[in-house]
Parts: structure tokens; C-alpha cells; sequence
């Protein structure tokens, strides 16, 4: 293995006419590790995913997957790479395990290696009960289950997985969790974009946040949930009976309560101290004021805050956190522009 | 990969089965498309039809085999179901081949194997016409039963379904290539025109002319044979050339195959010219054959989107000077392909000199109407690659656009003539002179004005009708169509400067 990091993107640009869909943004992500991508749509995580895959060029800018760069040898860091993309269609007449191994045909397999190695992957995948099955009649859990497999067939040192949750099943996300888990253990490079914050949080060693085609934070998810945590305080869970709109009311004539979001019963609720004691007084404020309180307790704040939060600092013009992206350099290489 | 070791170690190995090493010999794509499209509903109810409709002809022929003409009724018919089954249902398979991949983004999963553009591309192309290929061996009981009915050419009939299934290779080709392209208006509706006028053609030669065919395919009539062998080349040239632009348009960026093509052209219009000049073709035939043969390369030269990047450019630069300068006109990219075109352009018209005069002919001089043909329709091929260039939003894949612009042209060449028609006054038509096919009305303007103006009971026109105005027109515009797709190109060329120079960069720096 290189010494050279597994993902390397250094002052990355990519324009499509007036749209900057890549803005200059720099990362780098060690061998081993899982990093998740996370943006709002059009953030441009495709389309910088798309270019370490060797699937679109930069307009300016460096991207290298171990050391080599994807623009000046494409074929070489294909080999490297295993390449998830968000959709994909699916062949018909075909079954699973033709699927599997016409894939590992075009990468270069043959004979009982082939059979070996698609055995494998099936295996690894839980794909051997739908062996004979069409692919194009598998469920979504089950396609990317395939596509998992697909990618995997070449054994890759770096895994680029495009919103791989989106659209499954409770079920179908936690075999897939489940599976990027164990390629985690077994040392796999995981650069990986979701929507789900949560699951990235508990699945990723750092987060990289991008917003307008600039990453706005990179870091592990718990210096990303306490650093954007501006308006310091904690944040509690009420629930009442009756009409639950009674919450919210009561926060707007309360000083030092802010109502963050409604739920079904309730709502949740930020208090400007880290003390307790405040905390009881403020419920026991609201036991006077008639709210029936059946349950109140304290929340952690959650990455998809601490997301909303960071928004909030950029649209205000506060700045994102101190990330641990690499400083950029000059560009390397300047395409003429495509027409 | 070490992750699935442990699982793997439990399962025994698969059982080999002899058959399968030889799938092992071809390729992945031709394995895939072969195990889809026999599978394939189309294919299915075609191989069916066709064999319930030969046997029920067969026996029905054999009911009346005290006709003299059944054998030749039922050699009509069979060609005819054959011909509708090869040369139109299965290349029209071909339109949806490469745009499906595309829509469902498989070509990116495909691309970053070890599977290049060609290879997807051909294996396509090999699988739609490995299935024709295998409807022509389904009828070989029906050829041999035909035999035992009499007057049977074999040689000829042989010959001719050779043909017909080169021709359908050649229309498959076309389908394929084309399916690449997203406007639904060239990719489907093209190919499907071509299959109505193919398959009015089939009904035509099976109905009245296939006496005439089969003399062709027996190759007794002078020159036959040669015709034969030109129009193989031709088909060759063109199915090639529609499967080439179909990978250069799913082929990734780093993936040239704008070189290639290129340099395969210039040795084809080369070759074709040196043939022309020593076997002495006839004149007037081989401008027009020189065009058809660049008019395709021209059309993906000046249209290719300009994604030029270091590892293209590196090894022209071992070439030093002598490697920028082919660069220039090989290079992928609509830039190179303008100078590329105007280098086939001048070739062509030194093929055409230089054949006239080894010819001994009239020397330089031309018939102007031949002149007026070639240059209209290289006009037609020039404008809309500038017209391209004009537009103010640029737009990825131009091939489209192309011919949108050249169907244009020739429909408002079609529209003046029939506005001149029905307004009895065709003079107006000299303020679109502009326009290339509207030179081909106006050579027919000044020929009937000429005969319009000899008096009734003279012995003949004094002269001849002047088309000078009109040569110099066609020579003006397609000189300013030119010149200015070449301006837009020379603007181009500081970018691919760039990259050279980041080529070599990168080059210096490597260990």
C-alpha cells in the first residue's frame, strides 16, 4: 500500500457553463478509513464522486486515489477504485448471477477464478438465494445488495458509494450498514455520501460537509455536533397531553425557552443553561401554566442539527468551522473547456 | 478481495463444465448481449414466424409443385420473409442497444471495467448479428428442400443471401451507432424511415426484379463482380464508421478514438484515389464516391466535443514538433476535426485532379454542373458545422444538432422550389443562393431559363446556359463557411496548447 492518503483532492473545481458544482475544495481521507459525504442536493457530492471515479474530469484541480491521478492515468486508478453510483438500471433477461459474472468477465476474471470470485462476492452480499433471479425483479435492497457485489468483484482498495441508502427499506439499510461495516474491518477505503446522517454518524470516522460546491467542515461527527453548537444551552424532550401546540405557545411568552420542532406529542425545546436545576424550574414552570406534561427528558444534539446549524452559520455569515482540509495549492492541470 | 475469504473457504468450488471454457475465449459484452437478446421476446417470436411461415409456404408449394415456376415462387418467398426478418426487425433491435446503457447508467459501471468503448460497441453490433446469423442457418432446411423443386441457381441464390445478410449487418451497424446519440428524432425515427424505404425496396425486388437479382448474384455480367467487391468496401467503410461514432460517444474522456478513425479515412479516400487513377474509373463517378466517403468523417470531426486531456496528448509529443502538428488536425475535438476536414477536403479535390488528368480528358476543366453538385453538397456539410459554432449556448453533443441543421437546409431548399412552383416566379431564389441546396435549384433554374429563351422553331440554343454565377457562388460560400469554422478553431487551439503543455509536464516528471 502507498503511503500517499487513499483519497486526495487538492483545490478541486468543476463548471458546467455558469453552474460551479465543485467550488475548489480540498480533502484528503487516510487508507482505512470511512468518511462520509454530506451535503445538501446539488451540493456537488455527485459530481466530485463522479470525478474520483474517473467518470468526469475537473476543470482545474487535483483528485488522486492512492497517489495517482485520476485525470493523467484513469486506467490505473480504475483498478483501485470500486464505484457505487446513486441509480443504476438493471438488465433484462438477465439473472443475478449472470450479472455477477459477465461483470467479472469485463474485469479481466475467467475460468473457476470467475466462478470462485462470484461465489464470493454472493456470498459476501447474501445473494446466493436470488442467484436465478431476474435482476431487474429484485427489490431496491436487494439491487444494491448487487451493485455492493458488483463493485466488489475486482477487490478495490477504495469504495465510492453515491447515496447508497437512499430509497431502502429499515431492513435493507441495516444489511447494508451491516456489510460497509465489515468492509470497514477488513481495512477498505469507504468514501461514502448519504442523506441519513445518523446512520453516516455512527458508520463514518469523519464527515465531510459540503455546501455550494465547498466543503464547509471536516471532522469527526462528535467535534461537528458539539463545535456548531453557537447557542450553547440543552435541549430537551417534552411531551404532553392534549393538543400538543401547547408546547410551542408556551415557549413564546417563556424568556431563556426556544422551540426547536414540533412531534406528534409535543415538541423539543432548547434551555439557555447546561445547569438542572434549571431544567426543573422550567418544568416546573410549565406544570403551573397548565401544560399536562406526561414525559420530559434531555436530548444529545444530533448530526442533522448540528447540519442545520452549520447552514445557519454560513447563511449568516459566520463562517464554517475549522475543518482539517488540506490548504490548497496552485492548479496542476487546466482543461480547455468542452463544447 | 480478502472479504468474502472465510465464506468462501466453506463452499466447495463450482463444478467446471467443459463449455463453459470456450464462453472464456470471447467477449464478456458478446456473452451478456447473446444471453439477453436470445432470451428476448422480439427474437423469440421472430425465429417462430419465420419458420411457421416457410413451412406452411413449403407445403403449399409442394401441393402445387406441378407449376414450373414453384421453385422460383418459393425462392421469392423465402428471401422475402428472410430479408423482412434480418434486414428489418433485427437491426431495428439495434436503436435502444447503447441509448438503454446510457438512460440506466450502466455504461459508467461498464466503462470502468476492463471494457473500452469499442469493445461494448462491437459486442453489440457481433450480438444482434450473431442471432441474424443464426435465423440464416433456421431456413437452410427450407433451401434445401427449394432445391429438390427445380431451376435453381445455386451460386446466385447463395450469393444473394450472402448480400441480403450483409445487409443487414450493415443496417445493424447503423442502428447501433446510432443508438448512442439522445435526440429519439435521429436515434429512432431515422432508422425507421430507412427500414419503410428498405422494406418498400425488399417488397419491390421480390415482387418484380428478383429474376434481375439473381442474374446480379451470378456474377455472369461484366463488371459485376467489381460492383460487388465496391459496394463490400462502401458497406464495410460505413458500418464501421456508424460503430465508430457510437464509441466515441460513450467512450470515456481519456479513451481517443477520434485518431484512429481519422487516420483511416485519409488511407480509405487515399486508397480509393490511387485505385480510381490507375484502373481508370469512370470521372463523374468519383467525386461523388469521394464525398460519400468523407461526408460521415466530416460530420463527427466538426462535431466531437472538445474533452482533450494529458494522456491523449502525450504520445503525439514523442513526436516532437512532427507529433503537435498531427496533432492538430487528429487530435479528438471539434478544433482538430475543422482542419482535419479542410486536409480530407483537399485531398479529395487532388484525387479529383489528378485523376483527371491521368485520365486525358479535358485536363482542369470541369463540367460545371459536376462542380455545382460537389460543392453544394460539401456546402451542406460545412454550414451546419458553422452554424454549430454560432450558437450562443454551447451544447455537448452536437452530432444531433448537425444533422438537425442539414435536414433543415435540405427542407428549405424542398420548400423554395415548391413556393417557386406554385408563384410561377423562381428568381427570388437567388437571394438564398446562401444556402448549399439551393444551389441544385438554381442550376436547374438557369438550365430551364436558358432552353426558356430559344425561339420556338430554331435548330438549337446558341451556346451553352452559363452557370459561372453559380459555380462562383458555391465556390464563395463554401470558402466563407469554411473560413470561418477555421476561425472559431484557431481561437480553440491556446487551450490545446495548455494541455500539451501540461502533457509534457507531467511527462518530465515521471520517474
Amino acid at each position: 500500500m502507498s503511503t500517499a492518503p487513499a483519497i486526495k483532492v487538492n483545490n478541486l473545481y468543476r463548471y458546467f457553463g455558469q453552474l460551479k458544482a465543485v467550488n475548489g475544495i480540498s480533502f484528503e481521507i487516510p487508507h482505512g478509513s470511512v468518511c462520509g459525504f454530506v451535503g445538501a442536493n446539488g451540493a456537488g457530492k455527485t459530481t466530485t464522486m463522479r470525478i474520483l471515479a474517473s467518470l468526469d474530469y475537473p476543470t482545474m484541480g487535483v483528485a488522486e486515489i492512492c497517489g495517482i491521478n485520476v485525470v493523467h492515468h484513469p486506467e490505473e486508478v480504475r483498478r483501485l477504485i470500486g464505484w457505487m453510483p446513486d441509480h443504476f438500471g438493471n438488465y433484462e433477461h438477465m439473472t443475478v448471477v449472470e450479472y455477477l459474472d459477465f461483470y467479472a468477465r469485463a474485469f479481466g476474471f475467467s475460468g473457476k477464478e470467475r466462478k470462485n470470485r462470484v461465489q464470493e462476492v454472493m456470498e459476501f452480499t447474501d445473494l446466493v438465494p436470488l442467484a436465478d433471479r431476474f435482476s431487474n425483479k429484485l427489490s431496491k435492497g436487494m439491487t444494491q445488495r448487487l451493485c455492493l457485489g458488483r463493485s466488489l468483484l475486482h477487490d478495490p482498495q477504495v469504495l465510492i458509494m453515491d447515496e447508497p441508502a437512499a430509497g431502502l427499506d429499515p431492513k435493507a439499510r441495516v444489511e447494508l450498514k451491516h456489510l460497509i461495516r465489515v468492509l470497514a474491518q477488513e481495512g477498505k477505503t469507504i468514501f461514502i455520501s448519504s442523506h441519513i446522517l445518523s446512520e453516516l454518524g455512527e458508520m463514518c470516522d469523519s464527515l465531510l460537509f459540503v455546501n455550494g460546491g465547498r466543503i464547509v467542515h471536516h471532522g469527526d461527527a462528535e467535534t461537528l455536533r458539539q463545535g456548531t453548537d453557537a447557542l450553547g444551552g440543552m435541549l430537551y424532550d417534552v411531551q404532553v397531553t392534549g393538543d400538543p401546540q401547547a408546547v410551542s405557545d408556551w415557549c413564546v411568552i417563556n424568556p431563556h425557552v426556544e422551540f426547536l420542532e414540533s412531534r406528534k406529542t409535543g415538541g423539543r425545546i432548547r434551555i439557555e443553561s447546561t445547569d438542572p436545576d434549571r431544567a426543573a424550574e422550567v418544568l416546573a414552570r410549565m406544570i403551573k401554566d397548565g401544560l399536562k406534561v406526561v414525559e420530559f427528558h434531555k436530548e444529545q444534539r444530533n448530526l442533522e442539527d448540528a447540519f442545520i446549524d452549520m447552514l445557519g452559520r454560513i447563511d449568516r455569515g459566520e463562517g464554517a468551522l475549522p475543518s482539517a482540509a488540506p490548504k490548497p495549492v496552485l492548479p496542476a492541470f487546466t482543461p480547455p473547456e468542452s463544447n | 478481495m480478502s472479504t468474502p475469504a472465510p465464506a468462501a473457504a466453506a463452499t466447495p468450488p463450482p463444478v467446471a463444465h467443459p463449455l463453459d471454457e470456450f464462453s472464456d475465449r470471447i467477449s464478456p459484452m458478446l456473452v451478456k448481449e447473446l444471453r439477453q437478446g436470445l432470451r428476448a421476446k422480439t427474437f423469440v417470436i421472430v425465429f417462430l414466424a419465420l419458420q411457421a411461415m416457410l413451412a406452411v409456404v413449403l407445403l403449399a408449394a409442394i401441393g402445387a409443385s406441378s407449376s414450373e415456376d414453384a421453385g422460383r415462387s418459393v425462392s421469392t418467398i423465402i428471401f422475402l420473409f428472410f430479408s423482412l426478418a434480418v434486414v428489418i426487425v433485427q437491426p431495428l433491435r439495434g436503436i435502444g442497444a447503447l441509448h438503454n446503457e446510457i438512460k440506466g447508467n450502466t455504461i459508467d459501471l461498464m466503462v470502468l471495467t476492463r471494457l473500452g468503448a469499442w469493445r461494448i460497441v462491437l459486442g453489440k453490433w457481433v450480438s444482434i448479428v450473431s442471432q441474424s446469423a443464426l435465423l440464416l442457418t433456421a431456413i437452410a432446411p427450407y433451401l434445401i428442400l427449394r432445391y429438390f423443386f427445380g431451376r435453381m441457381n445455386l451460386f446466385a441464390e447463395l450469393n444473394l443471401l450472402l448480400l441480403i445478410f450483409l445487409a443487414s449487418a450493415l443496417f445493424t451497424a447503423i442502428t447501433v451507432g446510432l443508438s448512442a446519440i439522445p435526440s429519439i428524432l435521429i436515434r429512432g425515427l431515422l432508422p425507421l424511415v430507412m427500414a419503410l424505404y428498405i422494406g418498400a425496396g425488399i417488397f419491390a425486388a421480390s415482387d418484380d426484379y428478383f429474376g434481375d437479382l439473381i442474374e446480379f448474384c451470378a456474377l455472369q455480367e461484366d463488371g459485376s463482380g467489381w460492383a460487388l467487391l465496391a459496394g463490400l468496401v462502401t458497406a464495410a467503410y460505413f458500418g464501421w464508421s456508424s460503430l465508430a461514432l457510437g464509441a466515441s460517444m460513450i467512450a470515456p474522456m481519456a479513451e481517443n478514438h477520434s485518431t484512429v478513425r481519422r487516420l483511416l479515412t485519409l488511407a480509405v479516400v487515399a486508397g480509393f484515389a490511387v485505385i480510381a487513377t490507375v484502373a481508370n474509373f469512370d470521372r463523374e463517378a468519383i467525386g461523388p464516391v469521394l464525398l460519400l466517403f468523407c461526408a460521415p468523417a466530416i460530420a463527427i470531426a466538426v462535431t466531437e466535443p472538445l474533452q482533450l486531456l494529458p494522456p491523449i496528448c502525450r504520445p503525439f509529443l514523442r513526436f516532437g514538433a512532427a507529433g503537435k502538428l498531427a496533432g492538430r488536425f487528429l487530435y479528438p475535438g471539434w478544433p482538430s476535426g475543422i482542419l482535419f476536414s479542410g486536409l480530407l477536403i483537399a485531398l479529395g479535390v487532388g484525387a479529383v485532379l489528378l485523376h483527371l488528368r491521368a485520365g486525358g480528358g479535358p485536363g482542369w476543366a470541369f463540367d460545371d454542373k459536376f462542380v455545382i453538385l460537389m460543392l453544394g453538397a460539401l456546402g451542406t456539410l460545412l454550414l451546419p458545422g458553422l452554424l454549430i459554432r454560432l450558437m450562443p449556448r454551447r451544447i455537448p453533443r452536437t452530432f444531433s444538432l448537425f444533422l438537425l441543421f442539414a435536414g433543415i437546409l435540405i427542407g428549405t431548399a424542398i420548400g423554395l422550389s415548391i413556393v417557386a412552383e406554385e408563384v410561377e416566379n423562381d428568381s427570388f431564389m437567388w437571394a438564398f443562393a446562401w444556402i448549399p441546396p439551393v444551389q441544385f435549384n438554381l442550376m436547374d433554374l438557369i438550365y430551364r431559363d436558358y432552353y426558356d429563351s430559344v425561339a420556338p422553331g430554331a435548330t438549337g440554343p446558341p451556346g451553352s446556359p452559363d452557370y459561372q454565377p453559380l459555380v462562383l457562388t458555391g465556390i464563395a460560400t463554401c470558402s466563407i463557411y469554411y473560413l470561418g469554422m477555421l476561425l472559431f478553431a484557431l481561437r480553440n487551439f491556446r487551450s490545446i496548447r495548455e494541455v500539451e503543455e501540461e502533457a509534457a509536464t507531467i511527462t518530465r516528471s515521471a520517474p
